[in-house]
């Protein structure tokens, strides 16, 4: 269905306003799957991903009027669904206090830059019996602006650009979210794999 | 001698699309860094882990979707 709206069109985006059922439909069957997928990668159950999306799309409805089309509206959407999801955990959507991950990945370095000790083979995990619950329980440790930069960028295959805007932050805070999300999500599979926890 | 396995590691992680020379700088680095090599085989595999979680969780999760659908389409449309 999505294929035949042009959902930037300011004549698509006025039908939107006006509560037109068509462009609602449009929009919402073009959308509300990815915004629930997203909810999920997360980490919400399925009646919380119910609950983050349907919150989202009325959010979207309201603040509708105010949308100017600068951006996409899957930017747009992606940006309330991340405050909501922020919300709901209630987590601040600050950057830059210093983290544990920070101090580990010093601490993985000797004083003149090589790496002090050795890294397991990657190819054991792929057959692991517990991946997924592991995966799991990986991603839990992400911070939901850790998590969410990490599947714009993994999943949804967003550039940095539209990262930036839907979370709001600089480029220098995006390389931040995803170097901790990255290295939290590489430690804590690793010290699974070998074991250690 | 001083190691550039740490400057290797801030570029894999970066968001930003390199520049030639940073690019030529952790090609060359990654050809002779064992340990570089294998760490960014783990972050190329990270991205995999997670497809392969949500898959998982999104297998069960169409009908939900689409009832999701409905209800909105009925909540939000004037008539």
């Amino acid at each position: 269905m999505s294929s035949t709206h042009d959902f930037q069109s300011p004549e698509f985006l006025r039908r939107l306003k006006e509560r037109d059922k068509e462009a609602i439909e449009a929009v919402v069957r073009a959308y509300t799957k990815q915004l629930y997928n997203a909810s999920l990668g997360l980490g919400f159950n399925d009646q919380e991903a119910h609950e983050v999306s349907q919150n989202t799309w009325l959010a979207f409805f309201k603040s509708i009027e105010n949308f100017k089309g600068n951006s996409h509206i899957r930017t747009f959407l992606f940006g309330i669904l991340y405050n909501k999801a922020r919300e709901q955990r209630r987590e601040t959507a600050k950057v830059f206090d210093r983290e544990p991950i920070d101090t580990i990945m010093e601490e993985r370095f000797k004083d003149n830059g090589a790496w002090k000790g050795e890294f397991c083979d990657p190819e054991i995990f792929y057959g692991h019996g517990q991946r997924l619950e592991i995966i799991e329980r990986c991603l839990s440790l992400l911070k939901v602006n850790q998590r969410m930069a990490f599947f714009l960028k993994e999943v949804e295959g967003h550039v940095s650009e539209e990262i930036c805007n839907i979370l709001e932050v600089s480029n220098t805070n995006l390389g931040v979210l995803l170097f901790r999300a990255k290295n939290k999500l590489r430690e804590c599979i690793e010290r699974k794999v070998k074991g250690e926890e | 001698m001083k190691h550039n396995c740490k400057r290797s590691m801030k570029l894999m992680t970066s968001p930003k699309e390199l520049s030639f020379a940073k690019r030529f700088f952790l090609k060359l680095h990654l050809l002779m860094c064992d340990k570089c090599s294998r760490y960014q085989a783990h972050l190329n595999s990270l991205g995999d882990h997670f497809r392969t979680y949500l898959k998982s969780k999104e297998e069960s999760s169409q009908e939900k979707v689409t009832s999701l659908e409905d209800e909105m389409i009925k909540s939000l449309s004037k008539d």
